[in-house]
């Protein structure tokens, strides 16, 4: 195993931990002396990878990649069937993509692992089904946009940790219930003239 | 780029999260999720989600960093002091005042309760990254042991030889790495902080014995301006090369002078009680022998605070006191 290890420092004042500290379970930095707790593995000793920059074409019938054209094809694109060197093949998902697809898809919203934000559609909802009931006839307005909203967003991706969709369920009954009240508001009105 | 990625496959299958315990802030909150080969740092607003991943085989260390747990104390002593007002509140019939009271004892508690007294960084060969839901030191406990256990799975535990090895490297890299500088203050706000102090003595022992409006104001502008000072000094001094008894001496004033503020509130409510329906206003009060002792010890304390302060930044400046760098003369 190459050994190359790197500073490890305090949180608190950044000065060095004495490697005899780490992997303990009580010690003192030894600077600002506020108890520590190191835990280093074996990662932290290797060296990082380096990445393979692809042979060039040799002979004239090599197939070449379609970003690198000096450099010889070595598998295609199980995607868009594009030859890629060894630099631009990416094996995700146990197949080969290239990078243009990986960021087709994750633009889409296909690869949900690479995701790096998501909307809360469900919560959106359920403040715009709660909120204006405070100033009571916005919900005019509200409440048709909330039902709206769930019905669009049923099915959008919604947080990639466990979460159940009560609150779009909520969110629609509080809708419905404010759409019935005014419906109920505007016949009492008509039928008592 | 697939040498680089090589653990992507990994992350692909679709995992199940499983919560580690911890977690921190209350409109953003941050958590720490585990699933098959990576940790994934989580910041929830109200509509939205980021998402960070660290990956079990590129966690290089956890260093988790007990802290000195400063606010939590004054946030308890302010929860237990709007708690005593919001009481004193209801029973003298202000039962809207009193509840607001009680909201805010409520609110410094949780904040006391929930302020931070550990930081644990997770180092990859990339980046250092605070976990910002390991802010307790109980939390924290039960978090790392799960996330230690998760990464050895992957990485397996360090070798003793390794250790020892990055023992002797280490050693080598602390002798060349010279130690952090601390920052030059010079302390200008300490000596105007306690030399009002001494002011304000003086101008509140004149008010004392003459009771007259001017050095009233005049004595609560610099008292004012002695708080904004200690607090500005507080902040000056930190990480810097200013003695630790100045240092020290800035905690005490600024502590005194909310114990003072709090002694005072306490000691004018037990003497309108005491005099029951005979309150005729603040000067009431103020006229009041057990008022006027305490006023005798704040202003005795906090003088004293104000010399040791001066003394000890005398001190400080005529230890640290270097010739002046020689001037380079042309005429030579």
């Amino acid at each position: 195993m190459p050994f190359a290890p790197e500073y490890l420092g305090c949180s608190s004042c950044n000065a060095p931990i004495p490697a005899g500290d780490w992997n303990r379970e009580h010690a003192f930095c030894a600077a600002c002396r506020a108890p520590i707790q190191a835990l280093v593995f074996p990662a932290f000793f290797l060296k990082p990878g380096t990445a393979t920059s692809g042979t060039p074409v040799l002979e004239a019938g090599d197939a070449s990649c379609f970003y690198h054209p000096l450099k010889r094809a070595i598998v295609p694109c199980d995607h868009c069937g594009r030859f890629l060197c060894g630099l631009c093949q990416v094996e995700f998902l146990g197949q080969n993509w290239c990078p243009r697809c990986i960021q087709a898809s994750s633009e889409k919203g296909q690869l949900t692992h690479l995701g790096r934000s998501r909307t809360l559609y469900d919560n959106l909802a359920l403040m715009l089904a709660i909120v204006p009931v405070v100033l009571v006839f916005t919900t005019v307005i509200t409440a048709p946009i909330t039902l709206y909203m769930v019905a669009r967003y049923w099915r959008a991706p919604s947080s990639i940790l466990p979460r159940t969709k009560i609150r779009f369920y909520i969110a629609a009954l509080l809708a419905t219930i404010q759409i019935g009240a005014w419906i109920w508001l505007v016949l009492f009105i008509i039928y008592r003239r | 780029m697939a040498g680089l990625i090589h653990n992507l496959p990994a992350m692909t299958s679709e995992s199940q999260y499983r919560r580690v315990p911890g977690r921190s802030g209350l409109f953003v909150r941050d958590s720490l999720w585990i699933s098959a080969g990576h940790l994934l740092s989580v910041r929830r607003n109200p509509f939205s989600e980021s998402y960070r991943r660290f990956y079990f085989s590129d966690i290089q260390t956890i260093v988790i960093t007990e802290l000195p747990d400063l606010l939590s104390p004054y946030g308890y002593a302010a929860a237990g002091f709007l708690i005593v007002t919001a009481v004193a509140l209801i029973y003298t019939r202000y039962p809207a005042w009193g509840s607001l009271c009680t909201i805010a004892a409520l609110a410094a508690f949780i904040v006391s309760r929930r302020s931070a007294d550990c930081a644990c960084y997770l180092q990859t060969s990339v980046s250092t990254e605070l976990l910002p839901s390991l802010r307790k030191r109980v939390d924290a406990g039960k978090a790392v042991p799960l996330l230690k256990a998760e990464i050895e799975k992957v990485q397996g535990s360090v070798s003793a030889e390794v250790l020892e090895a990055g023992s002797v490297d280490s050693r080598a890299r602390r002798l060349a790495k010279p130690k952090p500088e601390l920052r030059h203050c010079g302390g200008q706000v300490h000596w105007i902080a306690f030399a009002l102090i001494l002011v304000w003595g003086t101008l509140t022992s004149m008010s004392m014995k003459v009771v007259s409006f001017p050095f009233g104001i005049a004595a609560g502008v610099v008292s004012t301006a002695v708080l904004l000072l200690l607090i500005l000094a507080a902040i000056q001094q930190r990480n810097s090369d200013l003695a630790l008894s100045v240092r020290r001496a800035v905690y005490v004033g600024l502590a005194f002078y909310l114990a003072s503020g709090l002694v005072s509130f306490v000691v004018s409510i037990n003497i309108a009680w005491r005099l029951g329906t005979g309150v005729k206003g603040s000067v009431t009060i103020m006229d009041n022998p057990a008022f006027k002792a305490f006023q005798l010890v704040d202003l005795i304390a906090f003088c004293l605070v104000g010399c040791v302060g001066l003394i000890l930044m005398w001190r400080h400046t005529r230890t640290l006191r270097t010739p002046p760098p020689l001037a380079v003369g042309n005429g030579g």
